[in-house]
């Protein structure tokens, strides 16, 4: 059996995984880019194919990349691997009875009667689908006008959201509604949590930043020890994301991002109220009003590259690194918050570490 | 093209109350968002929904080992640091963590693809969507990239039962590499793949010179590219491969990942695809007529996940939507435009015309040697299908055009 190649770890210095968005990776990327000429192509010595026969190794004309006026800077400063580190060797698909499928036959029909029963249990059947069109039935309508004196307010917001929910559910009916998992989905999830509880739940995940070390899921399981992990992930991404965002788009639209799970646009402690009622005073904005910038968005921007040492997805050595752009973290938590030093008392894998 | 196509679109709404962890990029949460999107546009009027069984153990022992199934079912984060030995050997605990209901989020996941597949093997539908599926980097024996069972791998085993041969696309910013290393000996399943490559970028594999081994050679297809590609380059070359491989291979039946990690802006991607230009690609490959089992995949801005896969279920369904979101449980992840389409950014395409006209020419060339290859089985009649159109005035005058580029429309005698 062909063993899968290994890259040695010796060979490479830094880590990169899976998360991580290489910072002017556009700009060293450009050092590996085919020349402004056309390579003439020749059959391989084996004829498997057509491939380019040589890259050349200090050709600097590129056609797009252009040598931009800022150096490009390789991460890897030492010399003696950087032919390694510019062509790195591809990874070589691992063969053998551990890695490929079992072809099965084709019959035509399957062996196994019994798994034929599996084939997904109907929730919402097929409909009479030429009768609502030719009915005039709008599928695929978008927002509909919205006639409120209070446009863009909290509870003009909120009663435009209950009055979805409430045509979906006569729509499809409860039994469906329910099926589907609409029960669970948005804040209305709320209203199986107290006050209290919901203060609890903010105090905790602030509290417990995964960048300090701390993890508030596990706290969070601590805390509510009778609800289930659902119902907390069900809170969690039903209601206190959704409320977080709501702020980002109120302060911060800019930059709201709501996949940051560090990302606070409040001090918790100034806030007067953190229920689900009482959540925000007003959205701040019309919702018909754009405010996204297309010429400006901080988004694109590029995290601090990391060269990959080989591994499949090693994690981060800077548990900061992990996911947030470097921007964002700084700002929130300080330049200081990117020297992190784990605890030795939190030692459970399941944190981020 | 077929008049009309009947969907059968598969959500449990379990599959979305899982967390990875604190700052883990994956959250199956923008599964909901995606889902309760799709029914506020009211597309559920146009397709039957289904909720999938959870695959059972037997079931994804059909492609992973039996001690990797065996230890994601047993494993919790209460004992996982009893087996520091089998967290290393199956890759867990990093990228890939453990979380509660680890494996039953696994098994609803894994489920939606293998149901699909068999609707589609029945013909009870003739396109099967699974937005929660598309988990393509996990391994016979390990997790990787997020993705511990590995759903299309799963899926396409169903299919084979039927069909002789199955074309795999995928458009995840990530290779593909579980499926193309699982299928990579064999010319029963043709896997394709456009991806972001070099950099050491994440998984590392998927040049173009890995193209299958054995009675597999020729039949894995790599499109590596680079930081930046914008709609035109990206759907001109993918229009221009799969129509040679569906012309060549000529597939019973075609499983699509729609990883939209490749859209502009994606928290770990590096293209500049707008939602249009990702689900272009889908748009094209609906149109071949061909049984169709449609995945998600990777996205990482959960907002704009679901958003795409709310257009290209639109697209599936010959639905056109419009721009602005109608109110909904989760307006406020889409506001303040509270837009279905995302704008692309100013990022400059690194793929130059050369380097693409190159790639194309490797993969066309290579796809040549199929058409001589007196092994390939041609047991399964397929179906007339419609080869669209593809305009060829689009292309760039100075980019060298293949002799064999030109062909098209071919129709091959079966054996």
């Amino acid at each position: 059996m062909v063993q899968k190649r290994q890259l040695a770890e010796e060979e490479y210095d830094v880590v990169s995984s899976k998360h991580l968005k290489l910072e002017n990776s556009y700009q060293f990327v450009s050092c590996l880019e085919f020349p402004l000429k056309d390579v003439p192509l020749k059959p391989c010595s084996s004829a498997d194919g057509l491939f380019p026969i040589e890259i050349p190794e200090n050709d600097c004309q590129f056609e797009s990349g252009k040598i931009t006026d800022q150096q490009t800077t390789l991460v890897q400063k030492d010399d003696s691997y950087s032919c390694l580190f510019r062509y790195p060797p591809p990874k070589e698909v691992p063969v053998g009875p551990e890695y490929q499928a079992s072809i099965p036959e084709c019959c035509g029909y399957d062996t196994n009667d019994d798994e034929n029963k599996f084939l997904g249990s109907c929730v919402i059947p097929m409909p009479e689908s030429n009768s609502t069109v030719s009915s005039g039935f709008a599928v695929g309508k978008g927002r509909n006008d919205c006639f409120c004196e209070d446009l863009g307010s909290l509870r003009c917001v909120r009663q435009h959201i209950t009055e979805a929910r409430e045509n979906l559910r006569v729509n499809i009916g409860r039994e469906r509604f329910s099926a589907l998992g609409f029960d669970s989905m948005g804040d209305f999830v709320a209203c199986n949590w107290t006050e209290e509880q919901e203060q609890f739940f903010h105090e905790v995940v602030y509290s417990n930043p995964a960048s300090l070390g701390k993890n508030f899921w596990e706290k969070l399981a601590e805390t509510f020890p009778s609800r289930t992990n659902q119902e907390i992930v069900s809170y969690y991404f039903n209601v206190f994301v959704l409320q977080r965002r709501a702020e980002q788009n109120r302060f911060d639209s800019m930059n709201a991002d709501s996949d940051d799970d560090e990302l606070q646009v409040n001090d918790p402690s100034e806030e007067d109220d953190d229920s689900c009622v009482d959540e925000i005073q007003s959205y701040g904005f019309s919702i018909k009003d754009p405010v996204f910038d297309h010429n400006d968005d901080a988004r694109f921007i590029f995290e601090d590259s990391r060269v990959w040492d080989g591994g499949y997805f090693l994690f981060p050595r800077d548990k900061a690194d992990f996911l947030s752009t470097g921007s964002m973290i700084e700002e929130v938590f300080g330049v200081e918050s990117w020297n992190i030093e784990v605890t030795d008392n939190n030692d459970d894998e399941g944190s981020m570490n | 093209m077929r008049s009309k196509d009947r969907i059968s679109y598969f959500y449990d709404g379990d599959v979305g109350n899982v967390y990875f962890g604190p700052n883990h990029p994956m959250k199956p949460h923008r599964l909901c968002m995606t889902h309760h999107l799709v029914l506020s546009y009211d597309l559920h009027k146009k397709m039957e929904i289904y909720r999938p069984h959870k695959a059972y153990p037997v079931e994804l022992a059909q492609f992973h080992s039996v001690d990797y199934v065996e230890f994601l079912q047993r494993i919790n984060l209460d004992t996982q640091h009893l087996f520091p030995e089998e967290m290393a050997k199956f890759k867990l605990g990093e990228d890939c963590p453990v979380f509660d209901d680890m494996f039953e989020f696994c098994q609803i996941y894994a489920g939606g693809t293998i149901d699909a597949a068999r609707r589609l093997n029945n013909q009870l539908c003739d396109i099967a969507i699974n937005w929660a599926g598309g988990l393509h980097h996990a391994k016979k024996c390990e997790a990787s990239g997020f993705c511990y069972i590995n759903d299309l791998v799963l899926g396409i085993l169903e299919l084979l039962k039927y069909h002789a041969r199955v074309l795999y696309i995928d458009i995840d910013v990530h290779h593909g590499d579980g499926v193309e290393e699982a299928f990579y000996f064999t010319d029963r399943v043709m896997t394709v793949s456009f991806h972001k490559y070099g950099n050491l970028f994440f998984p590392g594999s998927g040049d173009v010179k890995e193209i299958g081994e054995r009675e597999g050679k020729f039949y894995a297809i790599n499109i590596p590219l680079k930081d930046g590609i914008d709609d035109t380059s990206f759907t001109r070359l993918f229009k221009t491969i799969i129509s040679k491989v569906v012309e060549t291979y000529q597939p019973g039946v075609i499983v699509l990942q729609c990883g939209a990690d490749s859209l502009a802006g994606d928290r770990l991607g590096c293209f500049n695809l707008s939602i249009d230009g990702h689900a272009e690609c889908v748009k094209f490959v609906k149109k071949f007529g061909l049984p169709l089992l449609v995945t998600g995949g990777g996205g990482y801005t959960k907002e704009n996940v679901a958003r795409c896969w709310t257009v290209e279920t639109g697209v599936l369904l010959d639905t056109e939507l419009p721009n602005e979101i109608p109110d909904n449980e989760y307006i406020k992840y889409f506001a303040p435009e509270c837009s279905l389409r995302i704008p692309t950014g100013h990022i400059e395409n690194f793929n130059s015309k050369s380097y693409l006209g190159t790639i194309k020419m490797q993969v066309l060339e290579n796809l040549r040697c199929i058409q001589h290859a007196p092994s390939v089985q041609m047991q399964e009649v397929p179906p007339d299908f419609y080869i669209p159109d593809f305009d060829e005035d689009e292309k760039n005058p100075d980019e060298r055009i293949d002799q064999h580029t030109q062909d098209k429309h071919i129709q091959r005698d079966d054996e």
